[in-house]
């Protein structure tokens, strides 16, 4: 090495054999499951409680939202305003949220601070008050929320793209916290009825990531779930199903930029497709270099970013292209993200696409596994889509093994293009020719 | 609990050429954190020519002397990297994380563009990036409701021609005025190697890392870096500025900034646990009562931007609820501003302040990158690196009178306000 000139490319040195951490699993006597990830030199917790619960199961949409939303807001011992001083007087952060698979509860706090930080979130999910108040509150502030996302250019595009990818029945295609009118008429007794029925120990598990030197985490988990008790039930669990491809404009008079999105359903996690389906989506539109970026961005100057995302939800998901660009292009981007994607679907990916996207995804695990927070989050995602604790390892290997033919073929079946669903959220005055004449077909524009 | 020990020694070098030089090993992991700190940012820019720290930040990205336009994001992702750089008013950072065996294509793409980023510089890529920012300030800015809020109020805070003034991304109207010499006269004022400092964190020998620095680094160009003019902080707003903006958004809100000491100071400190007290945490005294107590707002924050420059800047964003009358939550938002200068905080609500600042900080240092980070931050704006082992405990050093004082500086007369009365509001 010392013998190079400075000014040359040094190599590379392959990367040390890295796994994601094992976890410690083991169970309470009340069916509760739990991951402990011990972290040596993370002196942060972190803290997911997954409770199995899919979204079709809800008896209206929006009910685990907003029940999860109410898990912060007071217990049978704290009202909302002392559980809130509670948290932070060990410096902890808390919320609750669902997504399609499950209701998770979050917890961030010092590894010291384990054992109280875990009674406040045993207690959220135990005995959560549901206070009449504290209900109508949140529905408002969450009927608030509702508005302000569908004011908002790109999650507004998601939303739709999922609303025109799956049929109506399936519950992946309406929004996660519902809509208004549904958040309106819930009340205290439905948010009771529902948490009574899904959050129960025997269908929860409990993931715990840090450097938990001198800390009992079993005494602490015992301590704080140990009381908890309900029925296991199961509940019906069903793929969501994809819709005929459309197109929309979303109005919004005036905006200087047209958000873009397209998408098709796909298979998900749990198909033998998401290993080579990973290695395409990034040559495609998953760096600043990937086809997308490096025509829309890098040559063309049309965005501050293209991403080609897949988005694993329960049982399935959506693949999606995604960019903001300068409304007097908009018609010209579409075209270019048609041509790009065309052109990979016909000609596949090169082995040198191939090798750049599968090198980043095997090497950066320790870079992107580095905190609690990441090792917690992954391992939630692994149990709210029921797939084994070692499935990290598994995808590396997969990974490892995925060819470039393969990816690409993976990408024919997963992206066909006569399958993609168009929603763009700009000014249709200035653009709906433009994207007629690079988007051919039927087309509808609503107003924001 | 005490949450602030550097986790690691610090080794600390300085190359020939003015470079520092600043590394932790930490074996915990088999990733490296490499990160340069430049002294300049937007507040360094020339009237007329506001947004070109940034828009130079991304010319940095395509291509030096021996690296080709595209090649840095690749060669680095394809070893496993996670990389960016941002640009904000006081400094530019470039920074990756890679696995360990990436550590020396790291420093060497890093140092090539420290010493060779005019050979690649060409008007090509000049006006393709310029397009790139126009579109991340539309997308960022213009195309979000309440996206130029900050803007707006910087510009309310500091007096036009005041470094703080604008903002980093700057105008359409200067990104399109930017030439190539400016860009190159830009490069060769301020990204020298005494006017950066490199730290290096992970899973590396502090004196292979050193080593390794020397190496690929030694070979840059010494130039003199610009002196950094002192301090003048301007002090409290003489009288209250406000401004009523008529846009169409989904509810009302109020977006306000509070000129502060500046950083390095035990009043910054107690105004970083003032504005905590405020706004900081969901038992804070904005979300107590705003959120919970009135049902006026869905959001309450209130958090400290330090500056060492000049002021700092104490802001407070509050997202009122649909229909709610944005007269009344100001009114409640300065009774709660007057009340913490009157009579102070409380001890519980001092203890609750540094504990979640404590959690803050182990949130920042979370992994190699972050660390990093801090590092070339104290070691580039207060030349000590080991200041980062104290920001913990400076903050617990902070008395109730002394947040007191700083409420007072942040009281309803002192205060730069945006406000977004929505539909229904007051008429500007």
């Amino acid at each position: 090495m010392s013998g190079e000139s400075v000014t040359a490319r040094p190599a590379v040195a392959p990367p040390a054999p890295w796994s994601f951490p094992a976890a410690r699993r083991w169970q309470l006597d009340n069916g509760l499951s739990v991951l402990v990830y011990d972290l040596p030199g993370r002196p942060l917790a972190v803290v997911r409680l997954v409770v199995d619960s899919p979204l079709q199961d809800e008896p209206r949409d929006g009910t685990a939202a907003l029940t999860t939303s109410l898990w912060s807001e007071g217990t049978l011992e704290d009202d909302a305003e002392s559980f809130a001083r509670e948290l932070d007087r060990i410096g902890a952060s808390y919320g609750a949220w669902a997504n399609q698979g499950a209701l998770v509860a979050g917890l961030t706090a010092p590894a010291t601070e384990l054992a109280r930080g875990l009674d406040l979130a045993a207690a959220s999910v135990i005995s959560p008050a549901f206070a009449e108040r504290e209900v109508a509150r949140l529905a408002g502030e969450q009927i608030d929320a509702i508005t302000e996302r569908r004011s908002r250019a790109e999650p507004r595009a998601a939303l739709e793209l999922y609303s025109l990818a799956f049929t109506p029945d399936s519950r992946l295609s309406r929004p996660v916290e519902g809509t208004a009118d549904d958040v309106a008429a819930l009340d205290p007794a439905s948010l009771r009825a529902f948490h009574a029925g899904h959050v129960v120990p025997g269908r929860s598990t409990l993931i715990l990531a840090g450097d938990f030197t001198g800390v009992d985490t079993d005494a602490a988990v015992v301590s704080a779930f140990g009381g908890w008790s309900g029925g296991e039930n199961s509940a019906p669990d069903q793929p969501p199903r994809a819709a005929a491809p459309s197109a929309l404009i979303v109005d919004r008079p005036g905006a200087v930029q047209s958000v873009l999105r397209l998408g098709t359903p796909f298979a998900g996690r749990h198909s033998p497709d998401w290993a080579p389906l990973r290695i395409a989506a990034y040559a495609l539109g998953g760096g600043i270099n990937s086809r997308l970026s490096a025509l829309l961005r890098e040559e063309k100057g049309y965005t501050y970013g293209i991403r080609a995302t897949l988005e694993p939800q329960h049982l399935g998901g959506l693949f999606t292209v995604g960019c903001s660009v300068a409304t007097d292009v908009s018609g010209a981007a579409l075209a270019d993200i048609a041509r790009v994607i065309s052109s990979m679907l016909e000609s596949g990916l090169t082995e040198q696409e191939r090798d750049e996207a599968a090198d980043y995804f095997l090497r950066v695990g320790p870079v992107g596994f580095q905190t609690s927070a990441a090792v917690a989050d992954q391992a939630a995602a692994v149990v709210a889509d029921h797939l084994p604790d070692d499935f990290v390892n598994q995808h590396y290997a997969a990974l490892r093994a995925v060819t470039a033919a393969e990816a690409s073929q993976a990408l024919s079946r997963n992206l066909p293009f006569d399958r993609l669903s168009l929603v763009v959220v700009g000014d249709a005055s200035a653009v709906e020719a433009d994207v007629r004449a690079a988007w051919p077909g039927d087309l509808q524009v609503t107003p924001a | 609990m005490t949450v602030q020990e550097q986790r690691a020694e610090l080794t600390q070098h300085t190359l020939g050429n003015g470079l520092r030089v600043v590394v932790a090993s930490d074996h915990s992991a088999p990733a490296v954190a490499v990160n340069i700190w430049y002294n300049v940012g937007s507040r360094h820019e020339e009237p007329g020519r506001t947004g070109l720290a940034h828009l130079f930040e991304h010319l940095m990205f395509q291509g030096s002397e021996h690296v080709a336009s595209g090649e840095h994001f690749r060669l680095l992702q394809a070893s496993g990297a996670s990389l960016n750089a941002t640009t904000s008013f006081e400094r530019t950072n470039y920074f990756e994380t890679i696995p360990a065996g990436a550590l020396e294509l790291s420093l060497w793409l890093e140092a090539d563009r420290m010493a060779g980023l005019l050979a690649a510089l060409d008007q090509a890529n000049l006006d393709n990036q310029r397009d790139v920012v126009k579109n991340e300030r539309r997308q960022r800015y213009d195309n979000q409701p309440y996206g130029t809020a900050w803007e707006h109020l910087y510009a309310l805070t500091f007096p036009n021609g005041h470094p703080y003034h604008h903002m980093p991304i700057g105008s359409m109207a200067d990104l399109d005025a930017a030439t190539l010499d400016d860009a190159a006269a830009f490069f060769r004022r301020h990204y020298m190697p005494a006017n950066a400092v490199l730290s290096i964190v992970g899973d590396i020998a502090a004196d292979q890392a050193v080593r390794l620095a020397e190496r690929y680094f030694a070979r840059v160009p010494a130039a003199t870096a610009p002196a950094q003019p002192a301090a003048v902080p301007l002090g409290p707003l003489a009288a209250p500025a406000r401004l009523v903006l008529a846009e169409q958004v989904p509810s009302p809100a109020l977006y306000g900034i509070w000129r502060t000491p500046p950083d390095g100071t035990s009043a910054a400190d107690a105004a970083d646990v003032a504005t905590q007290i405020l706004g900081g945490g969901s038992g804070s005294r904005l979300a107590s009562r705003l959120i919970r107590r009135d049902e006026l707002a869905r959001g309450a924050y209130a958090g400290l931007s330090r500056f060492v420059r000049g002021d700092s800047t104490a802001m407070v964003v509050v997202r009122a609820r649909a229909g709610a009358d944005i007269g009344a939550v100001q009114a409640a938002l300065d009774e709660e501003l007057a009340r913490l200068a009157d009579g102070g905080p409380t001890d519980e609500e001092m203890q609750r302040a540094i504990a979640m600042k404590e959690r803050e900080w182990l949130d920042e240092t979370a992994d190699f990158g972050g660390q990093a980070d801090q590092l070339s931050h104290f070691a580039s704006l207060f030349g000590d690196p080991g200041l980062a082992a104290t920001v913990t405990a400076r903050l617990r050093e902070v008395t109730p009178d002394q947040v007191r004082e700083a409420a007072g500086l942040l009281r309803p007369e002192h205060a730069a306000l945006v406000v977004y009365p929505g539909q229904d509001g007051e008429a500007a």
